[in-house]
């Protein structure tokens, strides 16, 4: 047989002429700035974009395809890597849409909302901080990046402390939130990190800063109708005066039973959008003492549902299998084996749920046959959408600009190719 | 409904799931587990067992009402109250019934105090093991073994609570090893000594296929996980084994991935086979063969194709070799079947050869003559013993060594080897003074055969087309063509092998083209022609000796042609003279060595296509795995080495060869001359130097010697010479004595085994095993050769 002709690697110079005479800059996929490995390939008149392409792809993995020969509960580890700097935020938007797919969302108890919500809410501030972090640093403004990650070490911890991982940490299970139920101080130090978290501090560094102001006021504005039509969400809709937040709009856990204010601006530009994550902290912030003070009120309650055929029953029935020793309980034994290898089988049909991620709308598309693996698997992430707005917010502006508007749309690669 | 449907065969007939545990739909219906219970209006008020009651007029089935559900839950709690924490590594874990049925019916957690039971684990033989402490007592292996099998080895000690499955003969259950206890458990207590902690239903691969062991054709399942064949499962159910196999369907596949399997291609060079690639090989056999025909003429090349291969690898060869070389040698190594095929067809016409099993199954009178068809096609055997049971035939069995059927048989006679067809024409005519003497059998016991047969409104006549019949093919078929005349019985003639009825359908035959015209037919051959584009020889090839005399380049797929033969120093003289020989094959073997080109063949389990059964039903064998090493599918490699020659077939599936096979087989009926060919020969008498009479025909446990490979298969039976313990003191020899078994023609040393089945004046050897090359022992058909047994002393 003849050997298959491979596609021919091809070289990009950095600077290159198109056919037009017109310089093209290609900026990344390696550009530090750029925020991962994005592409853009700019064609400038002197030190103006006149159009600008994104490439993406360098960082596809198919996650969707591997869900999609996972079981349900199997596939959520591979959500903690699309955008993983803020991997509960896309667990609980997996974990949501699977509990729809299963028709239980009704099931779930207070006290699972409630910390799931902390997690979330600590999650938010996780991704704000490496946004504020790296957007200031490309601006500029180097302190920013090493207080931005002095608080974020502190939120890494507190996953640590409730599942075990910093990073990457699958943290809920379908049914409630699995073995991660609030261990003992944690939530006494998710309490001490609300009242220190001082944004205050990145407010009074940033907010007033001449230098940034003028490199972000009047930058890369979107205009609200672009913004709808675009499809932008999440804080990049918010700084274009749209009120538009998933948590008030299409409530899911208990969002709907504490006090919070959508933070909006109506300018559009890159100075808006900081604003609205700014002020998404303080929000956060409160939110979560509010979660903390409920989940501890209902301290001793159930933080998973009861359900047999969803979740799995505690190691200790399980266990202790030896054939002489019977400690453990045969019902849970078998239920553990068949939650394990067979895992829940959701009835045949679709869902769709979507979350607010500190990125914007984060949904999950299931299509489900029946068995206990998903048939389809769409992940709508807000990065990949946000992203396409790039062309619009570079386009006729300066060169220099193209990296504050890169940082505003808050992008993360992983979740752009997924 | 149906009349006579129980409540629940009603309700799932009408999709009304009812949970089961004991029911099995291969098994009458027993109500030992209670887990089918429904409430019935009008009726006693409580739960009654829904597979036991029959469905009756205006009958109020309710099946899910909130007692029954505690009822059913409280069945499964005090079954898991003493079931071992087994599910970590338990080889049911996935695919067990019992886990199912808890799932399913949400339960999950105990209400009892937990008590376990602790009996050990017991190997009930080689290859069947027990723990009774995960058994729910459903007695389903008690049941499949005694109404499926009718072999009757489990059965159930002690009462109520303290019941237990055990063997039913002594401890080591000597039985059929057909594997059905371990396919019908619902849980981990009766399982596969071979299969034990190897892997996990839901590790595996299943596919559908059709099991290569003998022609019955048996449906099957093959799990098998990372290009490893691991078991064999009798399902899903239906014809023609209707859920059950034998020991060869159900663990005879240890030689797909038998270490021995040929993986490349070899090209003989200075006398040593030498690795090579494909296209080496493939222009290597193209050139040579090409070569030939130019110098030699085509005539002098020719294939012999196997009944072990699939009708598309049988018909890509014939294709080659009729399109591309022009030659009509083609044969299907040695048969019983062929010439037995061709009697009937002659005289009886095409339609008297394939019979349906049903109709086998529902003759009044069922004659099994000669061979022991619980050894050589166990699976219809069982269906018989179980259509039996039923009272739906009745058998006669006229063996020659006691056989499994005989419990079930109205009448069970032991003829002399030799004098089958001598007993066959003696129910058609008179029998003379000499038929007493020659058979063995009484004048009185014929004629009670005879009354049966001509009181019955239907019968059949059931013989084993194997080794045994060699040489006398033609007597017992044309014995059995005057049964069907005096008596209207149907015949069922059983090749031995797979995939014989499809390879003479595939034209793998000198003077049949496909579909089973004749090559002189000039509409048949033109059709052909147009369709593959070239020109067919219209001449007959010759008879497989005159062209084996003669050959100068000889193809031969998937048979051992020298271990098959009744003359194998003639094969090797002519397999030395020919110039060529290409030999496709799974394994080496006596016929490699006189290969110049071996090319690796693939097994059943590694391609697609179909064998053709007993019954002419054609039934689709599917790949499990690709392909070992560099192993292809036989029809591709017939198919690259037409097209290096220049004629491209242009298949990429053997699907294609399918439809081309369906699309140019001809209804070709063959008028039937009425014709019976007289008998001829005699049994030949026992003499004083060999004064017994040989039997080799197929044991249970052997079969085609390549499908047997592995050490299940092969530690199940060992070759010896059996004999009645009263003959053994004549011989004087003992049991595990090594002795000389000697014919006229031929003579070598195996065990002496003194068997309780054996009669007197018999020596039994099965065939097929290579320590017991039987057929040198006679060069025109070994069975019931005088033969004598000497005891060979040890110096």
């Amino acid at each position: 047989m003849a050997a298959e002709t491979s596609p021919k690697r091809v070289v990009q110079p950095e600077i290159s002429e198109a056919e037009d005479g017109r310089m093209i800059l290609n900026i990344g996929p390696q550009h530090p700035s750029t925020h991962g490995v994005l592409r853009v390939l700019a064609k400038v008149a002197g030190e103006t974009i006149e159009e600008a392409e994104c490439d993406i792809g360098y960082l596809h993995r198919g996650v969707e395809k591997l869900i999609e020969t996972k079981r349900y509960y199997q596939g959520m580890t591979y959500t903690d890597r699309t955008d993983y700097t803020a991997a509960p935020a896309n667990n609980l938007g997996y974990i949501l849409a699977v509990e729809k797919l299963l028709g239980i969302e009704n099931e779930i108890p207070d006290r699972a909302h409630y910390l799931r919500m902390i997690v979330m809410e600590l999650a938010r501030i996780y991704g704000h901080l490496i946004w504020i972090g790296t957007h200031a640093l490309d601006m500029g403004a180097m302190s920013m990046f090493l207080y931005a990650f002095r608080e974020r070490e502190k939120i890494s911890g507190l996953f640590e402390e409730g599942c075990g991982a910093r990073l990457t940490t699958n943290f809920f299970r379908v049914g409630g939130v699995g073995r991660h139920d609030d261990p003992p101080g944690w939530l006494e130090h998710v309490q001490e990190f609300a009242e220190t978290f001082t944004v205050e501090e990145f407010d009074t560094l940033l907010t007033d800063n001449e230098l940034y102001k003028s490199r972000t006021k009047g930058v890369g504005i979107i205009s609200t109708e672009d913004a709808i039509s675009i499809g932008l969400t999440g804080p990049s809709l918010r700084g274009s005066g749209v009120e538009w937040d998933l948590r008030r709009h299409r409530p899911y856990a208990r969002y709907n039973e504490i006090d919070y204010k959508i933070p909006v601006f109506t300018e559009g530009d890159v100075y808006a959008r900081y604003m609205v994550r700014l002020n998404e902290l303080y929000q956060s912030r409160s939110m979560i003492a509010q979660c903390v003070e409920r989940a501890r009120d209902l301290r001793g309650e159930p933080a998973n549902a009861n359900l047999a055929d969803v979740v799995w029953p505690e190691i200790e029935r399980v266990s202790g299998w030896q054939p002489d020793k019977r400690s453990g309980d045969m019902e849970a034994m078998i239920n553990h084996f068949k939650l394990v290898i067979e895992g829940y089988k959701p009835p045949a049909g679709d869902a769709y749920f979507g979350v607010e991620s500190p990125k914007g709308e984060l949904g999950f598309y299931f299509v489900s046959d029946g068995s206990g693996i998903p048939y389809r698997c769409h992940i709508r992430s807000p990065s990949f959408v946000n992203l396409s707005s790039l062309k619009q917010l570079v386009e006729g502006g300066l060169m220099a600009d193209l990296v504050a508007c890169i940082g505003s749309i808050d992008i993360v690669l992983g979740e752009v190719d997924r | 409904m149906q009349k006579g449907m129980t409540v629940l065969q009603a309700a799932n007939s009408i999709g009304i799931d009812i949970p089961t545990l004991c029911n099995h739909e291969i098994l009458d219906p027993v109500g030992a587990c209670r887990m089918c219970v429904v409430e019935i209006q009008p009726g006693p008020p409580r739960p009654t067992a829904s597979c036991t009651t029959p469905a009756t007029d205006g009958m109020e089935v309710k099946t899910n009402t909130d007692s029954m559900q505690k009822t059913r839950r409280q069945t499964i709690e005090l079954l898991l109250q003493h079931h071992p924490l087994d599910c970590p590594y338990c080889d049911q874990s996935g695919t067990c019934e019992l886990q199912d049925e808890t799932f399913g019916q949400n339960i999950w957690q105990s209400p009892f105090e937990t008590v376990s039971k602790a009996f050990p684990e017991e190997n009930l033989n080689e290859v069947i093991m027990i723990n009774h402490n995960r058994c729910i007592l459903c007695y389903r292996c008690v049941r499949v073994c005694d109404e499926q099998m009718g072999v009757h080895a489990l059965d159930v000690a002690e009462r109520g609570g303290r019941s237990f499955i055990v063997s039913a003969q002594h401890k080591f259950m000597d039985c059929e090893r057909c594997g059905m206890c371990i396919e019908v458990c619902p849980v981990g207590a009766v399982l596969s000594r071979p299969f034990k902690h190897v892997a996990r239903a839901f590790q595996t691969l299943t596919s559908e296929t059709t099991c290569p062991h003998c022609s019955v054709g048996c449906s099957l399942q093959l799990e098998s996980r990372k290009g490893e064949v691991l078991r064999a499962r009798a399902r899903p159910v239906k014809e023609p084994n209707r859920g059950i196999l034998c020991n060869k369907g159900f663990f005879g596949w240890e030689h797909v991935n038998h270490p021995n399997r040929i993986h490349a291609p070899m090209i003989r060079r200075a006398g040593n086979l030498v690795e090579v690639g494909w296209q080496e090989a493939l222009n290597h056999v193209a050139e040579r063969f090409l070569a030939i025909a130019e110098l030699d003429g085509a005539d002098t090349i020719g294939a012999i194709g196997s009944g072990n291969l699939t009708v598309e690898d049988n018909y890509a060869l014939q294709r080659l070799m009729r399109g591309s070389i022009g030659t009509n040698n083609l044969y299907l190594g040695r048969n019983g079947y062929e010439v037995a095929a061709s009697t009937i067809e002659t005289a009886l016409g095409s339609e008297a050869l394939y019979n349906n099993q049903d109709q086998l199954l529902n003759s009044d009178v069922c004659l099994v003559i000669g061979g022991d068809i619980n050894g050589s096609h166990n699976v219809l055997s069982a269906h018989l013993k179980s259509a039996t049971r039923k009272g739906l035939t009745r058998i006669i069995a006229v063996t020659r060594v006691d056989s499994a059927i005989d419990p079930f048989a109205s009448l069970s006679l032991r003829i002399k080897p030799g004098s089958e067809s001598t007993f066959l024409t003696a129910l058609t005519s008179d029998a003379d003074e000499e038929f007493e003497n020659l058979t063995g059998i009484t004048k009185e016991q014929l004629s009670e055969v005879q009354k049966a047969l001509e009181d019955s409104t239907s019968s059949s006549v059931v013989w084993d087309t194997g080794i045994w019949t060699f040489g006398r093919e033609k007597n017992i078929a044309a014995a059995a063509c005057r049964m069907s005349k005096k008596f209207g019985s149907l015949l069922f003639p059983l090749p031995d092998k797979a995939n014989i009825v499809g390879g003479i359908k595939a034209g793998m035959a000198p003077n049949r083209l496909p579909g089973g015209c004749s090559v002189s037919n000039q509409h048949a051959r033109s059709l052909i022609e147009s369709k593959w584009q070239t020109a067919i020889p219209s001449e007959p090839g010759k008879p497989m000796d005159d062209f084996l005399a003669s050959a100068k380049a000889i193809y031969i797929a998937g048979e051992d042609i020298i271990s098959s033969s009744n003359n194998p120093a003639a094969v090797r003289d002519c397999l030395d003279r020919a110039s060529f020989v290409v030999v496709q094959e799974t394994f080496m073997n006596a016929t490699t060595e006189y290969a110049d080109v071996v090319l690796p063949g693939s097994t059943s389990a590694e391609k697609t296509g179909h064998f053709v059964n007993f019954e002419g039903a054609e039934l689709s064998v599917k790949a499990a795995i690709a392909g070992i090493g560099k192993a292809r599918e036989d029809w591709e490699i017939s198919a690259r080495i037409a097209a290096k020659l220049g004629a491209d077939f242009g298949y990429r599936k053997s699907v294609g060869l399918w439809d081309e096979f369906t699309e140019l087989s001809q209804d070709h009926s063959v008028t039937p001359t009425g014709a019976i060919p007289t008998i001829n020969g005699r049994m030949q008498i026992p003499t004083v130097e060999f004064p017994y009479h040989l039997v080799t025909e197929t044991h249970l446990f052997t079969g085609q010697p390549d499908l047997r490979l592995g050490t299940t298969m092969h530690d199940l039976y060992e070759a010896a010479a059996e004999v009645n313990e009263l003959d053994s003191h004549q011989m004087g020899v003992q049991d595990g004595d090594r002795a000389m078994i000697r014919t006229e023609h031929g003579e070598f040393e195996l065990p002496v085994r003194v068997s309780s089945v054996v009669p007197r004046g018999v020596v039994f050897i099965a065939d097929h095993l290579s320590e017991a090359p039987v057929l040198t022992l006679n060069h025109n058909g070994p069975d019931g050769m005088p033969v004598g047994v000497k005891k060979v002393v040890v110096k």
